[in-house]
């Protein structure tokens, strides 16, 4: 099945399998491999990305569902200059350790952001409820979260 | 080996006889449930209909006294809409307790009803509210309550959900919904309750009481005795132990003898106690 | 003790905007020109001897290479927990089995082009059972039923530790003055959240390389050399980039199986486990049923203890039986105690194999021990921190069982500390108005702990080093570290930084690579920092003395500097002063090398010199909802007597990680299974961790009183930090409910049944 969508600000078609799913078409056919697999089940989030504005698990998305989309992984961002805060204040913050879910965290904190301006602090939980961390106990990424937003910068 | 067939329709005609025409047929609107049982789905050869290129299954109106949520409408916006949060609170916040925000992103709740899983979160506040959903086949449209749905639920199986159709809240109600899981955030419900109380407003008496539990059964359980207990009551009347008791004695008639018993008679009374506090909150009356 | 330039700063990561950026490879995501991918088959059945496997479908089915079982398989059997040349252990474990004795045990193999075509493909695998035998899940059972799953038996290892007179001292105690408790710890997933990967390939001459993200890579070394009769030469183990560990990783069982298929196919060959595969057929946190008996006096001394343990090893011996030896050796370091005994049993049952998990048996010891405690404090009417305070041991006390020193132990100080700052007596009197009624109840609790640093005087516990300077006066620190994700490549990096007067970012730390890097026994034991970063400073000492030698010789060379300052060679500041004229590192080190003709490298050995305890002392403050039994975690406070923070924001991010998997062990997380042993919780979706909207907000305070032999006076941190977590949990839930559960996680049901 022919696909088109846009990755990364770039037009893409592809010609795929369409029961394909989207982490292992980014990871395989792209290799964007920031997009990580904890669980196969949309409930570690590390495979998080952004279609249309919006945080989902690329796990549990077929790429027949992808016609049309935009989708942004964190090599977009990236390549987009928006990493840059992320980068800075999660280095700042400690909030990353073995950096596995650190991706998926990147990608839940910039659509809460789209989202949410000023997110506080229990706002930021609850958005990346759905990824998890081993490593951080989460708190330190709850800081560069929010150091990101005071930064400001995203959203509407 | 059998590849899983997909196919993208752009008309609902076309899903319709899709539906019509193959065996095997599964329908997947956000994918979040399908999708778990992907390598099933693969080995059973089964078709897939995605509806991800139907176009207008995704609005949500104020129609008189109804809401209609178009069957693709993710949980996310639901949760997030002013009007649902105003005209059927308690589904908005049962569509903000559903996974997480990635799945919230996702999930339909056509397909929250379609799926009917025992502990879906929309399900307890779309039966208490007496909602109704439309289906389609090849053979023409039917509107059919959500209950009569979840019980016929074979019938209907080569049936697209188009359309939710909720009676909207009107101001002399109280809404209600609660869920307990082992974890407070991302998490399958352990139980969940959906409420819809309708009051006299001169003296705050409850004149109907609609509450069901999900979690405890495949299709959701009235809780009759309690529905009894509330009707004709004031708020002020209203005894917490033989409220709890009449919530315990429902779940117990519900599971008897299930391992889950024991812990479930006692969290329902946890949403119990919250919806008192509801209750006294929004319709207490001097 | 400010004039640290490096060590004490929080400075960010190495490779963190790698991992940011999704630029770092981790093993699960490397591939090759021609790699195959095994996917293992698990039994799925929690007990039984195969009759028949017929692997024909599979091996019929397109893009699969080849299918392994016991048939095909070296039956040679091994123990993944095989550390160092003739360990004596016993080694029960094969590449892939003909005897089931858990549900993730390893049954067969596929090698196939893609992991689907190898997934799919071990579902055509038919695997024929004589019969599903009973299970073994009840620990007291198991000990005493007669059945067993391997040739020893049942009860398979017993030990014992006391010294004192315990027997004599419950004679004479008064009953009321014995407090007795039995406490159930969960069996853990230890939720690294990369799943388990590694990567074989052969090479030339008959040489095989593998790529893990383990903790220990001349430990795989020297298992795959072993199982495969392969001389250490002609096996090359490369540490990859790891996606957390938290002793998941510690223990070799992939790797052989992957460098076997390797080498019978001549391709790389990968295993990437999936979750369900992580959570059921790697290790475990030991799940231990313990009894314990203190005897108290009135005023609130320990006067003794007598502990019981059972110890569940799961279907495998592994480490099951050395980790009820580590649990004895903590019991005498945290109190001072006069009379104590540990006695413990190990025995299979038919669950996952236990193994190494972040505090190897010290969280499951301290919540037997410590929750005990406030039983006690609770019968005498002594308040839980003063019961504490009166018993915790001082600086440089005996450990009465012969343990190595305990150094400048300052556990008192942490307690006091973590009181004050937690405002535990404000609290308990919140607590005491309040009563114990209304369905949300408060409770705090508090958890002393202790743990390790190395190895000292119980196993080799030693590490080579290499370091040597580029002439740009940058460095390359080639050690044998292991990074796990805790930043330990950046603190090697503060440290020798610190003595080479090198900005950290000017050195390049290299992790394990058995060809390329001196010898270290690996990373575990919390003997990071204090062993590995003690070999370093020591290494880096070297250096710099060699620095000021052969600047020595080049002085005398030097134009423009008088005779008699020309021996006057000091280092300031990262530079060097040569008489009264400064030269950078840069300019000295290029001449060393033109001039001299000498290179800047040292080769280093360093073996532990002590094993002092480390402390942490928990605060929690937790609400119990009676309805619904969740518990929320309201206050924390985390105080830690590390010595000296390398980087205190890397030993708050220790400690926040350590309380997150510590609240799991306390309130959710236990691999579960029904009657027949098949497994209740098998992914993320029924096995819950904390996420991050039940993480409490986590107030950290460190007690840096520097320890003798550590690096800078630093002492571990990764392992201590998770040690008191549970205990402090469920003390505080006991404490709002007014009673004494002990059997973890206390789940909602758990808390509900306890209620009514």
């Amino acid at each position: 099945m022919k696909i088109n969508f846009i990755l990364n600000d770039e037009e893409k078609t592809v010609d795929i399998q369409p029961d394909t799913r989207l982490v292992d078409l980014l990871r395989e056919r792209f290799n964007l491999l920031s997009v990580k697999e904890g669980c196969g089940q949309g409930e570690c989030g590390a495979c998080t990305v952004i279609i249309d504005g919006k945080a989902v698990t690329s796990c549990l998305i077929l790429v027949s569902q992808i016609e049309g989309s935009i989708i942004w992984t964190v090599e977009g961002l990236e390549k987009s200059g928006e990493l840059e805060i992320f980068k800075k204040y999660f280095k700042k913050h400690g909030a990353v350790q073995c950096g596995y879910c650190t991706p998926g965290m990147v990608m839940s904190a910039r659509a809460l952001l789209n989202k949410n301006k000023h997110p506080d602090r229990e706002e930021i939980r609850k958005a990346i409820a759905g990824n998890l961390c081993r490593c951080t106990g989460y708190n330190n990424i709850i800081d560069a979260i929010t150091a990101i937003a005071e930064e400001g910068g995203f959203g509407v | 080996m059998s590849e899983l067939k997909v196919y993208t329709p752009g008309e609902v005609k076309e899903v319709l006889k899709l539906l019509h025409d193959k065996e095997k047929v599964r329908i997947l609107a956000g994918g979040t449930d399908l999708l778990l049982e992907l390598i099933k789905l693969k080995r059973e050869g089964c078709v897939l209909i995605d509806l991800s290129r139907i176009e207008g299954l995704e609005y949500i109106e104020k129609k008189d006294e109804e809401l209609e949520i178009g069957s693709l409408v993710t949980f996310t916006d639901i949760h997030d809409n002013p009007v649902i949060n105003k005209y059927a609170p308690a589904l908005a916040a049962a569509s903000g307790q559903v996974g997480s925000v990635q799945i919230r992103n996702r999930a339909t709740i056509g397909g929250n009803i379609a799926h009917a899983s025992p502990a879906a979160d929309s399900l307890p506040v779309l039966l208490a509210a007496g909602a109704r959903i439309k289906v389609l086949n090849a053979a023409g449209a039917e509107t059919v309550l959500v209950e009569e749905f979840l019980h016929n639920k074979d019938k209907y199986r080569n049936h697209l959900i188009t359309a939710i159709l909720i009676p909207v809240k009107g101001d002399n109600m109280i809404d209600f919904f609660g869920k307990v899981a082992y974890r407070r955030d991302v998490a399958t419900a352990r139980i969940n309750m959906g409420v819809r109380t309708v009051y006299q407003p001169e003296n705050g008496k409850i004149i109907k009481a609609s509450i069901f539990l999900g979690a405890l059964s495949k299709t959701g359980v009235r809780a009759d005795l309690v529905e009894e207990y509330l009707t004709g009551k004031r708020v002020d009347e209203l005894e917490r132990e033989r409220f709890f008791a009449a919530l315990r004695e429902t779940v117990d008639k519900s599971i008897p003898g299930r391992y889950s018993q024991p812990y479930k008679r006692r969290a329902i009374c946890g949403l119990g106690d919250d919806f008192l506090q509801e209750l006294q909150r929004e319709g207490s009356y001097e | 003790m400010s004039d640290l330039k490096y060590v004490g700063k929080s400075i960010p990561f190495k490779y963190a905007d790698q991992k940011i950026a999704g630029d770092l490879k981790y093993v699960s995501d490397l591939s090759m020109p021609g790699m195959l991918h095994l996917k293992l088959l698990t039994a799925g059945i929690p007990r039984g001897k195969v009759k028949e496997i017929d692997t024909t479908r599979a091996e019929a089915l397109d893009g699969v290479k080849k299918v392994y079982t016991f048939k095909n398989t070296p039956r040679r059997p091994f123990n993944g927990y095989y550390w160092y040349r003739d360990q004596e252990m016993i080694k029960d474990e094969v590449l892939l089995t003909d005897y089931v004795r858990h549900v993730g045990d390893r049954v067969a193999a596929v090698a196939a082009e893609s992991s689907e075509t190898a997934e799919r493909a071990c579902e055509l695998i038919e695997v024929e059972y004589e019969k599903q035998e009973k299970p073994i899940l009840d620990l007291e059972e198991a000990l005493v039923g007669g059945d067993a799953l391997h040739e020893k038996g049942n009860p398979f290892a017993e030990r014992e530790f006391a010294y004192g007179d315990v027997d004599g001292l419950f004679a004479k105690t008064p009953s009321e003055l014995i407090f007795s408790d039995k406490m159930e710890t969960p069996k853990v997933h230890h939720a690294a959240m990369e799943n388990h990967a590694c990567l074989a390939y052969p090479e030339p001459q008959g040489k095989l390389t593998v790529i893990s993200p383990c903790q220990l890579i001349f430990s795989v070394r020297l298992i795959i050399s072993t199982l495969l009769d392969l001389p250490l030469n002609r096996v090359r183990v490369i540490k990859g980039n790891m996606g957390g560990s938290f002793g998941a990783k510690q223990e070799t069982f992939l790797e052989p199986l992957a460098a076997f298929v390797a080498r019978d196919l001549n391709r790389p060959v990968k295993i990437f486990f999936n979750r369900r595969e992580s959570i059921l057929a790697t290790r475990t946190r030991s799940k231990i049923l313990g009894k314990v008996k203190t005897a108290v006096s009135p005023e609130g001394k320990i006067l003794g203890r007598d502990i019981d343990v059972i110890v569940d090893a799961g279907g495998y011996t592994s480490n099951g039986d050395i980790v009820s030896a580590a649990m004895a050796k903590k019991i005498s370091r945290l109190y001072r105690i006069e009379h104590q005994r540990y006695h413990s049993y190990s025995v299979h049952t038919t669950t996952p194999p236990g193994g190494p998990c972040r505090g190897y048996g010290s969280p499951q010891i301290h919540a037997l021990t410590e929750v005990n405690l406030d039983r006690a404090a609770a019968a005498l009417g002594i308040d839980r921190v003063e019961l504490r305070l009166k018993n915790l041991l001082h600086p440089h006390e005996k450990d009465l069982l012969g343990g190595p020193d305990i150094g400048n132990a300052r556990i008192i100080e942490a307690l006091e500390k973590g009181r004050e700052e937690f405002n535990w007596t404000r609290k308990k009197k919140a607590n005491q108005k309040s009563g114990r009624s209304g369905r949300y109840r408060r409770g705090i609790g508090v958890a002393c702990a202790t743990h390790v640093n190395g190895y000292y005087n119980v196993y080799p516990d030693f590490s080579g080093i290499n370091i040597r300077f580029y002439e740009d006066g940058s460095i390359l620190l080639n050690t044998s570290i292991h990074d796990l994700g805790t930043g330990a490549r950046t603190i090697m990096a503060q440290i020798a930084g610190e003595v080479l007067e090198v900005d950290p970012e000017q050195i390049t730390v290299l992790e394990g690579d058995t060809d390329r890097s001196p010898y270290d026994v690996g990373c575990h034991a919390s003997r990071g920092t204090y062993v590995i970063g003690k070999a370093v400073q020591q290494a880096a000492v070297k250096l710099r003395e060699l620095l000021l030698e052969e600047t020595k010789k080049l002085a005398k060379n030097l134009p423009g500097v008088k005779p008699e300052e020309k021996l006057e060679v000091v280092i300031e500041e990262g530079r060097i002063r040569i008489g009264s004229d400064h030269y950078s590192y840069q300019e000295i080190i290029s001449r060393i090398q033109l001039e001299n003709q000498q290179e800047l490298n040292v080769n280093y050995s360093y073996h532990s010199q002590a094993n002092p305890a480390s402390y942490g002392a928990h605060f929690v403050q937790a609400e119990v909802d009676t309805f619904t039994g969740l518990v929320e975690v309201k206050d924390y406070v985390a105080v830690h007597d590390v010595g000296q923070a390398i980087n205190p924001l890397a030993v708050k991010t220790q400690i926040d990680g350590g309380v997150q998997m510590g609240i799991g062990m306390a309130l959710m997380e236990e691999i579960d299974f029904d009657q027949k042993g098949y497994p209740l919780n098998t992914n993320f979706h029924d096995y819950h961790l904390i996420n991050a909207p039940a993480m409490p907000e986590i107030r950290v305070f460190l007690i840096e009183d520097k320890e003798p032999h550590g690096p800078y006076g630093a002492k571990s941190i990764g392992e201590i930090s998770t040690v008191p977590v549970a205990a402090a949990v469920v003390n505080a839930v006991n404490d709002a409910l007014g009673k004494f559960l002990t059997t973890l996680p206390l789940t909602p049901p758990r808390i509900i049944d306890a209620l009514y």
